[in-house]
């Protein structure tokens, strides 16, 4: 079932607020730790997939994947 | 059509000067060669060096130098830059074939066969296409590199697939190598455990210390002191492009090179969290001149660049030089080509460009992208006209670049791209352009998806009614193009009376330019002519396309035809003809692939060898119809598979070789049992054949009896084999009268249409039917008939397949001295034992001795009861009363011995009373 969900990622390295648009809107959080925190609603697994493929595109590195949301 | 390929795809990078040798790596992937490792697996993000250390190694491969100093043979060399437009599988698989095909010094060049059998309207399985690539690779003695880069853009399960195909079969020599950033969906596990695969990731890649200190102090011109080079290194952890940027933001502005680099920018850089890459990209950029920053952002939406066309974009006039200025400064542009004309940008880089454009001047994308178009159209690159004209939303132009090239492009096989153009446009636009819907209709089907197919062509057919449509002077050619489309489908399902009204109006209305539309629109045209039974129609369509044909040059679809016309003259009884034209086929395919044997001519051999089994020149057609066999086997069309089957069985029973034809016969059967209700029919229809053959006469009678075949009724063509197995089995059972009827009827209705082979078979089962009834006279008369028609062809299977009940007639023959050398000819065939004399004739029964000629009005009323009209309405046509046409009726019956109208009219025109070549009802 694709419904929209809120999923929250988390990066290696600090990103300006300007990658925005990049990442659709997601919210960029710079951590403490130097980690980076991505959060917001994704409409379904296309765009999750389609999220991950730009994190790739400029080789961040991927550290964690949740689904807050039930 | 090599013409046509993009040839930047297929080119080998050049080695950059000033690199950081890596001669571990290197080390690495010749042990590879050496151990051959059937791939080779460079996977690591961007900005690793991946294609540069390939592309190095290959250089040093190719030098003599190399080679010594690393104690390996020269390979052949073949590259393939991907990109995402070879998620259609026919892109990748004629780009994949392409990049082999175009090794210098290999000849003949590998892969001819494959690229022909890609441009088939209808073109075999993926797997055939590589076997015979693979076997072209397994004949070639020496090494050979194939590389994939960029293989991550492939998200195309067929394409996974083709790969995995491959590689499974993969002859020793060649080595694959595959550049990519993620790992591919194949099977690295399996090949890892068998020691077949060689990986370099990116733990591999990343520059050692002493790597990272050579490039930024030697190659980048810095001079850091090693705790710097420390800092730096770790911070971007050994990834080159990382050091690259970072060099470069130290270095300062291009213009400036050699400046005192910052102290505190170093720690500003190393000290921070930021990502890299962001940090790096604005210090890089912000640092340039103007004049650099907006060339990059501009043409960061092209895909390759040139000076011209960067020019168009920029509106700056010096692009060359700002191009080479950006490749001697390293700054992330790659060469594409000897001559340096064509660029890219490294991927990595051309994201962030793109990025950035996105954010600072956004309104600028499409702009820049229909002045890219307007470029390649002019250029004459059409496919990247469209490319771009799409991305910039000028749906106009994309349009009507779509319409010059989509036949060429789906002629190329390559109809998924097309779908994929069309399905960018948006859909009330289509809608309004009726040739766009009709090409996105062709495309569709193609694709198999017939559903959505309809649904185009009847958005092409309301828009052109409604009127409601943009685009002129080509309506014709439209509505050409919707009836072809329908003509495919309709003989696609077996609908041949659509599949001939919409052809002709097809062939009427297409331009002359559409040759290869023209040609299958004619193929399909002349095949359900065939069925329907119309030879003639047949004949001059294939007359009028073969000179269209010739000129399409190695085309599968030329073979095609060639077939299909040879097949034609044969059943029109020119077998002289028939052999020419599969000859020719033959010929054209060695002239265009190398060499005669493909997949597709294994047919084109078994109609030769068939034409040699009616000959009798027996052990040429075994060794012809094998071999064809053979080659049919790789081309995996079931019906004909089961044809040469059939033919195979044919000719070993005429070897004497039965328990082979049994063989053969049921692989046959059970081929065609597969197929279809009407596969199975005709299996069965040639058992039945082969069971009186071999005297196995209860199994042909019990066949006949459960054959639903309706002696009257419509005279279904295709199944023609039927009523004539239907027939011998009738005489077997000495159910003369339906014998009768049923050969007379196949003998008018093949005369009529100019069937001689089948007309010579009915004259051969007349003669055997009387000859049953021991009306030997009368046998001979059709006996003659038919060596007068058999004999100028040569045709002898034919009469010695029906055993010595044939051998018996041809004796008697001899001794009238009829056709005497002929006969000679075809008593010779039969096996050595002598046939056994019979008993002399009978004599002649009285019904054949003329007693009373009919009346001038009875042969009236004849004439008209084989015109098929009823008693009545001969009653209204010769002002007389029913009763009259009824007694009148009576007598006829009488007087030719007969009690049905069908066996009056049929005994007249034996008699020569009535002439011949009237159908009647």
């Amino acid at each position: 079932m694709d419904v929209p969900r809120v999923y929250e990622i988390r990066v290696e390295g600090h990103l300006s607020d300007r990658w925005a648009d990049w990442f659709d809107g997601l919210a960029i959080h710079n951590d403490p730790n130097g980690e980076t925190t991505l959060s917001g609603p994704l409409a379904d697994q296309a765009s999750l997939f389609g999220m991950l493929n730009k994190i790739q595109a400029l080789n961040l590195i991927l550290i964690s994947v949740n689904r807050l949301s039930p | 059509m090599s013409g046509d390929l993009l040839q930047t795809k297929l080119y080998v990078p050049r080695v950059r000067p000033f690199l950081v040798p890596r001669p571990h790596l290197i080390q690495q992937l010749n042990q590879g060669l050496h151990q051959l490792c059937k791939l080779t697996l460079i996977s690591a993000p961007a900005g690793f060096g991946k294609t540069t250390l390939v592309s190095e190694w290959i250089n040093q491969n190719q030098k003599a130098e190399g080679r010594r100093q690393n104690a390996i043979q020269p390979s052949h060399v073949a590259w393939l830059s991907l990109d995402e437009g070879d998620n259609d599988p026919v892109r990748f698989l004629t780009y994949f074939v392409a990049a082999l095909n175009r090794i210098k010094g290999i000849e003949p060049a590998l892969g001819e066969a494959a690229l022909t059998m890609l441009q088939s309207p209808q073109p075999p399985p993926v797997e055939t296409i590589l076997t015979s690539l693979i076997n072209d690779i397994a004949a070639f003695p020496n090494a050979i590199i194939l590389v994939l880069d960029d293989y991550h853009v492939i998200e195309s399960p067929p394409v996974d697939e083709a790969l995995i195909f491959f590689l499974d079969h993969l002859p020793p020599q060649l080595n694959l190598v595959i550049i990519t950033r993620i790992d591919p969906a194949l099977p690295l596990a399996r090949l890892r455990a068998r020691r077949q695969l060689l990986e370099l990731r990116a733990a591999d890649l990343r520059f050692t210390s002493a790597e990272a200190a050579e490039f930024l102090n030697q190659v980048m011109g810095l001079n850091l002191s090693s705790e710097d080079i420390a800092a730096l290194e770790d911070r971007t952890e050994g990834w080159i492009s990382g050091l690259q940027l970072a060099a470069l933001a130290l270095q300062g502005p291009l213009s400036m090179q050699g400046q005192k680099v910052a102290a505190n920018r170093i720690k500003s850089f190393t000290g921070s969290h930021r990502f890299v890459l962001d940090y790096l990209i604005e210090e890089v950029l912000e640092q340039q001149p103007e004049y650099v920053q907006t060339f990059l952002l501009k043409t960061a939406v092209l895909n390759r660049l040139t000076g011209p066309l960067c020019n168009a974009l920029t509106g700056q006039n010096h692009s060359r030089a700002t191009l080479e200025m950006l490749e001697r400064a390293n700054l992330f542009i790659v060469p594409l080509d000897e001559e340096r004309r064509w660029y890219r940008y490294h991927h990595l880089f051309t994201d962030l460009l793109r990025q950035r454009l996105r954010q600072t001047q956004p309104e600028q994308i499409p702009l820049l992208h229909i002045k890219a178009s307007e470029w390649f159209k002019n250029q004459g690159f059409h496919q990247e006209a469209i490319k771009h004209a799409l991305r910039g939303g000028d749906y106009q132009s994309a349009a009507e670049l779509i319409k010059i090239k989509a036949l060429d492009i789906i002629g190329k096989g390559e109809h998924t791209t097309i779908v994929r153009w069309i399905s960018a446009l948006p859909e009330d636009f289509v809608k309004e352009h009726p040739h766009l819907c009709v090409l996105h209709a062709r495309a569709l089907q193609l694709t198999g998806d017939l559903e959505s197919s309809e649904a185009r062509l009847i958005d092409a057919e309301n828009a052109l009614a409604g009127r409601n449509y943009q685009d002129e002077g080509t309506m014709d050619s439209t509505r050409g193009l919707i009836h072809s489309c329908r003509a495919y489908s309709s003989f696609m399902v077996g609908n041949h009376d659509d599949t001939i009204y919409h052809a002709n109006q097809a062939l009427e209305q297409l331009p002359a330019t559409a040759v290869l539309l023209r040609v299958q629109t004619a193929l399909y045209l002349g095949i359900a002519y065939r069925y329907k039974g119309q030879l003639e129609a047949a004949s001059e369509i294939y007359d009028e396309i073969m000179p269209i044909v010739e000129s399409l040059g190695g085309h599968s679809i030329a073979v095609l035809c060639y077939l299909h016309l040879g097949d034609l003259q044969a059943e029109m009884g020119r077998l002289h003809r028939a052999k020419e034209l599969c000859e020719q086929a033959l010929k054209t395919t060695e002239l265009h692939t190398g060499r005669p044997d493909t997949p597709f001519t294994g047919y084109v051999y078994v109609s030769i060898g068939r034409i040699l089994r009616q000959w009798n020149q027996l052990e040429d057609a075994y060794r012809l119809i094998d071999k064809g066999l053979t080659l049919c086997r790789d081309w995996n069309v079931a019906d004909i598979l089961a044809l040469s089957c059939l033919e195979l069985a044919y000719t070993y029973q005429a070897l004497g070789n039965d328990e082979q034809a049994l063989v053969s016969i049921e692989e046959a059967g059970h081929i065609l049992d597969s197929i279809s209700e009407w596969g199975s029919k005709l299996a069965n229809a040639h058992k039945a054949k082969f069971d009186l053959m071999r005297g196995n006469i209860e199994s042909a009678i019990s066949w006949a009896e459960t054959n639903d075949l309706a002696s009257e009724g419509a005279f279904e063509f295709h199944r023609e084999i039927e009523y004539l197995a239907l027939a011998r089995v009738f005489i077997v059972q000495q159910r003369f009268e339906e014998a009768r009827f049923l050969i007379d009827r196949i003998y008018r209705i093949a005369q009529e249409i100019g069937k001689r082979q089948t007309e010579l078979e009915a004259l051969i089962l007349l003669a055997l039917f009387f000859s049953a009834q021991s009306k030997i006279d009368q046998a001979l008369v059709y006996l003659e008939k038919a060596l007068s028609i058999g004999e100028s062809e040569g045709f002898i299977r034919i009469f010695v397949d029906e055993g010595q009940p044939i051998a018996r007639l041809l004796y008697e023959a001899l001794s009238r001295n009829i056709a005497p050398d002929y006969v000679r000819c075809l008593l010779a065939a039969f096996p050595a034992s002598e046939p056994e004399q019979t008993a002399p004739p009978q004599p002649e029964s009285s019904e054949f001795d003329w007693i009373e000629p009919l009346s001038d009005r009875e042969l009236e009323v004849l004439e008209l009861i084989a015109e098929g009209l009823t008693n009545q309405e001969i009653a209204s046509r010769l002002f007389l009363a029913l009763n009259t046409i009824k007694a009148h009726t009576r007598n006829i019956y009488s007087k030719l011995g007969v009690n049905s109208r069908i066996q009056a009219v049929a005994r007249a025109r034996d008699l020569g009373v009535l002439s011949p070549g009237k159908l009647s009802g």
